[in-house]
């Protein structure tokens, strides 16, 4: 286990140090994914102010609050998509990797989580920029702000290891692209990445806490917002943790069944 | 003037032979078109599920502007991007040599030599969008409105490739430029709603920057029948500067590449 963390901590500085390399790239394109938020900020904020300054509960100072934090939580949701996996197999980058003393999971998870540190620091003074700018409707509260701390993370790990394991499908088929580009539509619309949560019609509202997508996204940003109790919270924790053992459960048991099928492409 | 025509006539033949090759994309691309209008229509009837208007456009006026705005992200996805895509790989490597050595003007040249056939699924699926929304307006489409939509809509198309142009002819400067394109394709989604919609300062940025308000929005307005003479004049004015400005532009960076191994 020490072990481990500390083949993590060498292997992130490193991807850390290369992606700090490219500075303009990294900004072009965090400022690029800023503006899928902003045109929903405007369709929504219009709405509300039409409709005498609130929409299903959502004032314009707790939208601006919503898609302020979006911006955060969509970069904590980058994972490695079945797209990427589909390229690895059919350009036969996968089997080098299988040669390495470690699992792949492991180099991907800490390119992953350097990722995640090098976006955050850019995020940052365009967030506090963001916040006294706007002058959103966020939690000041410390307690919720570490529980939002904990729960993007968990939703990182959470949804992380769920598409690593859809991608798993290249081991049956490197003709993934149609179905998985459905099922991310579905995610879009039902994880609040489209919408908040309480704008879905209802009987789309309940069928959204079955699936995994909104404990991944609409669920961190409620809780900075300040819409959930410390109970819902904590029991959205709870959740967020199941489906984390749920998907590793499911990753294991696919890598496991479709690395014996596995031969390279081009062997 | 006919050897400009038939070349293209040329280059588009190449096209489709080669595409036909790959006919699996055509029901791919079906695919894709059918979830992101599904996508954009869902976040309609959304929208419209807590409002009747925004900004002064109604659920069905709104379906003609995505339908617009569909088939203008198509046409920059069939053929402007793909040979903007070659040209900066031209430049990158050196072989843009071989496009300048060739008795043709170049800028006509490294404008139609790519062709995505399959992409006009997205054409014909805006233009199905279009149609029913204006079927739900009820309103009778006159020849003069199919006339003004047509012009708006080629203007839009020239306007959205000579901004593209534009920003390539910076890659004679700077080699690296593809997530300058990254930041337009996103500033471009902004696009999917009428530009009256967005705060001052936005509105200006798509006006005169980003001219989709010019590219997408006019057009949608002459179909809808809500378009005022003036705003045609000047997206025809604008058109023709930014063409001119390129024009301007392409002349100084072919005096400034020098190929890559010299």
């Amino acid at each position: 286990m020490k072990q481990l963390w500390s083949v993590y901590r060498a292997l992130t500085s490193v991807s850390v140090q290369l992606m700090l390399q490219y500075r303009l790239t990294n900004l072009f394109w965090l400022l690029g994914m800023l503006f899928e938020p902003c045109i929903s900020l405007v369709v929504w904020s219009t709405v509300a102010t039409q409709n005498g300054g609130e929409v299903a509960g959502y004032t314009t100072a707790s939208l601006t609050g919503y898609y302020i934090a979006w911006t955060l939580v969509r970069q904590w949701n980058i994972a490695l998509t079945p797209f990427g996996f589909e390229q690895r197999v059919r350009h036969g980058q996968l089997s080098p990797l299988l040669l390495r003393p470690l699992h792949p999971f492991h180099y991907d998870l800490a390119d992953f989580i350097a990722l995640r540190i090098v976006g955050t620091l850019y995020w940052l003074p365009i967030g506090i920029v963001m916040v006294a700018w706007l002058q959103p409707d966020l939690s000041h509260d410390p307690l919720t702000i570490l529980l939002f701390c904990v729960s993007l993370v968990f939703s990182f790990l959470m949804r992380f290891v769920f598409v690593y394991a859809l991608g798993m499908a290249v081991f049956w088929t490197t003709r993934v692209s149609a179905i998985f580009n459905l099922y991310f539509a579905l995610e879009t619309i039902l994880s609040g990445r489209l919408v908040p949560q309480a704008l879905l019609p209802s009987w789309a509202q309940q069928i959204a806490v079955w699936l995994p997508f909104r404990w991944s996204f609409g669920f961190p940003i409620e809780i900075i917002i300040g819409k959930l109790s410390i109970a819902e919270i904590l029991q959205g924790m709870g959740i967020q943790v199941l489906w984390g053992m749920i998907a590793t459960v499911a990753f294991v048991t696919l890598w496991n069944a479709g690395i014996k099928r596995y031969s390279a492409v081009g062997a | 003037m006919t050897r400009y025509v038939t070349l293209a006539w040329h280059y588009v033949r190449l096209a489709v032979m080669h595409e036909v090759q790959y006919r699996i994309n055509f029901f791919l691309q079906i695919i894709e078109a059918l979830i992101a209008l599904g996508t954009a229509l869902v976040v309609l009837a959304l929208v419209y599920a807590h409002t009747d208007q925004l900004g002064g456009w109604y659920h069905d006026e709104l379906q003609a502007l995505l339908g617009v705005f569909t088939i203008m992200m198509a046409i920059l996805r069939m053929s402007i991007q793909p040979n903007i895509e070659r040209l900066i790989g031209d430049i990158q490597q050196g072989s843009f040599d071989f496009v300048l050595v060739k008795p043709i003007d170049a800028q006509w040249q490294v404008s139609i030599r790519e062709l995505r056939i399959w992409q006009s699924v997205d054409v014909i699926a805006g233009g199905v969008v279009i149609v029913h929304a204006l079927w739900n307006l009820g309103e009778r489409i006159t020849w003069q409105h199919a006339v003004l939509f047509g012009i708006t809509l080629g203007n839009g198309m020239l306007l959205i490739y000579a901004v593209w142009m534009l920003i390539s002819c910076i890659a004679f400067w700077v080699i690296r430029i593809d997530n300058i394109f990254e930041l337009f394709d996103n500033v471009a989604s902004a696009g999917r709603l009428p530009v009256n919609v967005y705060p001052a300062w936005v509105r200006i940025v798509l006006t005169y920057v980003v001219p989709v308000a010019f590219a997408v929005t006019v057009p949608a307005q002459a179909i809808t029948a809500r378009l005022d003479m003036p705003s045609l004049y000047l997206q025809t004015a604008v058109t023709l500067t930014f063409l001119v400005a390129l024009r301007g532009v392409w002349r100084r960076a072919l005096v400034r590449y020098s190929g890559a191994s010299a």
